[in-house]
């Protein structure tokens, strides 16, 4: 229910055992290991070169073989964790998956190599191809083409338009030529035959009509058995690619779950031989210092008393000016909503840890928004099947068990607000209708938000007190709590006297003690009477869980708005009613499940950061982070959870 | 053949669906192309950048919710009921908070949202700060939302 208790460890043993100390360190992933001043690395130079070299190349073979997996690309898989589990007992290395890992190096750097070079013959083919095809119908050896012993073979092209032009301009100045006229398209081509010596007078003829001549790469055989040949290789050239992106899709098959247990074993070696830059050498002995949770320095005690050389270990607690790291520490029940508190700001040390009372409000507040008890239902009994099916690491089993306790929170907002499905079967409300009452669902939402923040205040109340401040909680949260529950009286007939006093004792004490700080009288009561300007803002906060209502109306009238359009469909003819009626109501529901959903998690997690933090949460600690084996890829299914 | 109340009330809804939409739409495309770039470094993201682009466009869906009960009120579905030129005036004035806070919001947030695009290119972990960020914007749509329902509840045809 707090945070958990941290020491500090301090281990001195001889140097030359120190891989074995962080091995252990590593495999129990108790330790968060401090650098020390005097740092020395500790490793023999040059031993973690293999291992950076290894993971380079598996880093390497990952990064290019990513894009030929088999992928399960559904939805689901995208939000969802793709680490693999696999047994601690298999995360291990030895030399024949060593000698695999670097085959499928060198398998794939050809690849790499060959794909980009074969299509880079296939595009220069391609050309070729497009080149040779309008000549097809000519019957020339391309070889033959240019100077001949006493006339030139020219290959050209001509605009359609001035084909005419061409031929009479070379018929009026050329002595006898052979001329042959290809297809007829939009430029012409054709193949002519001139006096070498009056090649330079045709080239001129050619300019003028903006006729092209063609230039063939050198090449035995005619046009059509050159195209012929062109095409073969191109289709060698294909199935030359083919297998080689079947070679690349069976190697990624074959090799991918190799490759990710090499990387994540590869990289907690490395990661023990950079711990080990972090400890303290002298000529005989290293030094190594950091944080444990108390809990955990008997089993590290015994697993030390196990190792067959001499070492000096001890724990003490930690000193004031230093900058502890904090471990939450919750009921199972609590544990997912740490998620919540971790992505806002883990607690400083010493500090309360709101987590258990994140959990009740948050599932309420999201149920609230949502609202309808068939969704709540849908949204539990999916988060449920996938925690059962689909595995996935610890980050996300806690967002589906905070799935799980909002469908629970909306199954009950929705049972009392008489939504299932919208009115899809009308069931009437077990308390009132909000949407025929928003009024009365308002006063309710007001309620709700300043019970919300008066536990805040009464956390903030509670750490005071714990802290030996008596004094700052009944200054700073009592007469607040006065004072507002004086003026929420004031509203209550019955209790309108009683509020009217305790809003003047809290009125009157915030005047006389929110400027206790200030040295000058005046100023004292300055800042006493400034103080009250906070009524405001707390005014703002009351008012900001008006979204309680706001949101939960707008899942239920669109909701209401699919039913009315499903029952409009109803009139289609042929029954093809029924049909759309259910495309409808599925779809439409489904959508606003996703939309409501989302907008209810943001909005509950805003009125937990900003209204409830507010109040109490400083925030800012670091997370204790523990030197163990991290993961990128897999994940340890037998792993024990110790931080029961 | 249509009173003028019942032409108020439909300029009213009209405006309530047209201007929150187009928010929404110009929002949710804005961010859906400060995501692109996201997406074409790391697919891997494209959940989450999602996320931050449906963002934006709970105001059409809150334009739209006025809208379809301004209809309502009217009778569009069950055959159109007598407005005085006063109460379609109401409905018109009942669709303005949600039209044109749900613009404007709508726009703004989603700046808010691109720049968190950003968050997630480089801190993918930090998805909810950023979100919390778009969030802070919407508050203000919810409670126009909330005011024009109020509003149409006060209206009696």
């Amino acid at each position: 229910m707090a945070l958990a208790k941290i020491k500090y460890l301090q281990l001195i043993a001889p140097k030359e055992h120190h891989q074995t100390i962080l091995t252990l360190l590593q495999k129990l992933g108790v330790v968060q290991i401090e650098a020390l001043e005097q740092g020395v690395n500790m490793a023999p130079g040059g031993q973690e070169a293999p291992w950076e070299e290894l993971l380079g190349k598996v880093k390497y073979c990952l990064g290019y073989l990513t894009d030929f997996q088999e992928k399960s690309g559904s939805f689901l898989d995208q939000l969802a964790s793709t680490k693999k589990p696999i047994r601690m007992a298999d995360f291990r290395l030895d030399e024949a998956a060593k000698r695999k890992v670097f085959e499928v190096y060198e398998k794939t750097r050809e690849i790499e190599a060959k794909l980009p070079e074969l299509g880079r013959k296939l595009e220069e083919l391609g050309k070729r191809q497009s080149q040779l095809e309008p000549w097809q119908s000519f019957n020339f050896r391309l070889k033959d083409l240019g100077p001949g012993q006493y006339v030139h073979l020219l290959a050209a092209e001509v605009p359609a338009k001035n084909w005419q032009q061409l031929e009479e301009s070379m018929s009026a100045e050329l002595s006898p030529f052979a001329l042959t006229k290809g297809q007829e398209k939009k430029t012409i081509p054709f193949l002519l035959a001139v006096k070498k010596e009056e090649l330079a007078l045709a080239e001129e003829l050619f300019a003028e009509a903006e006729a092209k001549i063609v230039t063939f790469p050198p090449g035995e055989g005619t046009v059509q058995e050159e195209l012929i040949r062109v095409k073969q290789e191109i289709k060698a050239l294909q199935a030359q690619r083919e297998e080689l992106l079947v070679q690349a899709k069976k190697l990624a098959q074959a090799n991918m779950a190799l490759l990710e247990l090499v990387h994540d074993y590869a990289s907690s070696e490395l990661d023990r031989f950079r711990a080990a830059e972090q400890l303290g050498a002298t000529d005989e002995t290293f030094a190594l210092e950091g944080w444990i949770k108390a809990q955990d320095v008997e089993k590290l005690k015994a697993e030390l008393a196990e190792l067959d050389f001499p070492l000096y270990f001890a724990v003490r607690e930690p000193r004031e000016d230093e900058e502890v790291p904090v471990a939450l520490e919750n009921s199972p029940l609590a544990r997912p909503f740490e998620s919540v508190l971790e992505m806002y700001s883990p607690p400083k040390p010493g500090e309360l840890d709101p987590t258990p009372w994140v959990g009740p409000f948050f599932s309420l507040f999201f149920g609230i928004m949502l609202t309808d008890a068939g969704y709540g239902i849908i949204m539990a009994l999916a988060a449920l099947f996938l925690l059962k099916k689909v595995k996935m690491e610890e980050a996300g089993q806690k967002l589906l068990l905070i799935l799980f306790w909002g469908g629970i929170g909306a199954g009950l907002a929705g049972a009392l607000a008489g939504g299932w499905f919208g009115d899809l079967f009308g069931l009437p409300p077990l308390w009132f209708n909000p949407m025929e009452e928003p009024l009365k669902m308002m006063v309710v939402s007001f309620a709700l938000g300043l019970v919300h923040i008066f536990v805040g205040m009464g956390l903030e109340f509670y750490d005071n007190v714990r802290q030996g401040d008596v004094w700052s909680a009944i200054f700073d949260q009592g007469f607040w709590f006065a004072l507002i529950l004086g003026l929420v009286f004031l509203f209550l007939p019955p209790l309108a006297s009683i509020g009217g006093w305790l809003a003047k004792i809290g009125a009157v004490g915030l005047v006389l003690t929110q400027g206790r700080h200030q040295k000058n009288i005046l100023m004292k009561l300055g800042s006493g009477l400034a103080s009250l300007y906070n009524l405001s803002g707390f005014l703002g906060d009351v008012l900001s869980y008006s979204r309680l209502l706001a949101l939960g109306l707008a899942t239920g009238v669109i909701a209401n708005v699919i039913n009315m359009l499903a029952k409009m469909a109803l009139d289609f003819p042929y029954g093809l009613g029924y049909i759309v009626m259910v495309v409808i109501l599925v779809g439409g529901h489904l959508f606003n499940l996703f939309i409501g959903a989302m907008g209810s998690y943001v909005h509950t997690s805003r009125l937990q950061y900003i209204e409830f933090f507010g109040k109490f949460f400083e925030g800012g600690g670091k997370l204790f982070s523990p030197f163990k084996i991290q993961q990128k890829y897999t994940y340890f299914q037998d792993e024990v959870k110790e931080d029961v | 053949m249509f009173s003028t109340g019942v032409i108020l009330a439909l300029i009213g809804a009209g405006l309530s669906m047209i201007l929150a939409g187009i928010g929404s739409a110009f929002g949710v495309g804005l961010v859906g192309q400060a995501g692109s770039g996201v997406v074409t470094e790391d697919p891997d993201k494209f959940g989450r950048v999602l996320v931050l682009q449906i963002l934006p466009g709970t105001q059409g869906i809150y334009g739209f919710l006025i809208s379809f009960l301004i209809l309502n009120t009217i009778g569009v579905f069950t055959g159109i009921k007598e407005v005085s030129v006063a109460q379609g005036w109401a409905l018109f004035l009942a669709a303005m908070p949600i039209a044109i806070v749900g613009l404007l919001s709508a726009i703004f947030q989603a700046k808010v949202a691109a720049a968190g695009v950003n968050i997630l290119a480089k801190r993918p972990g930090e998805l909810v700060k950023a979100m919390i960020f778009a969030v802070m914007v919407e508050t203000y749509a919810v409670l126009a939302l909330l005011i024009s329902f109020l509003m149409l509840q006060g209206i009696q045809i």
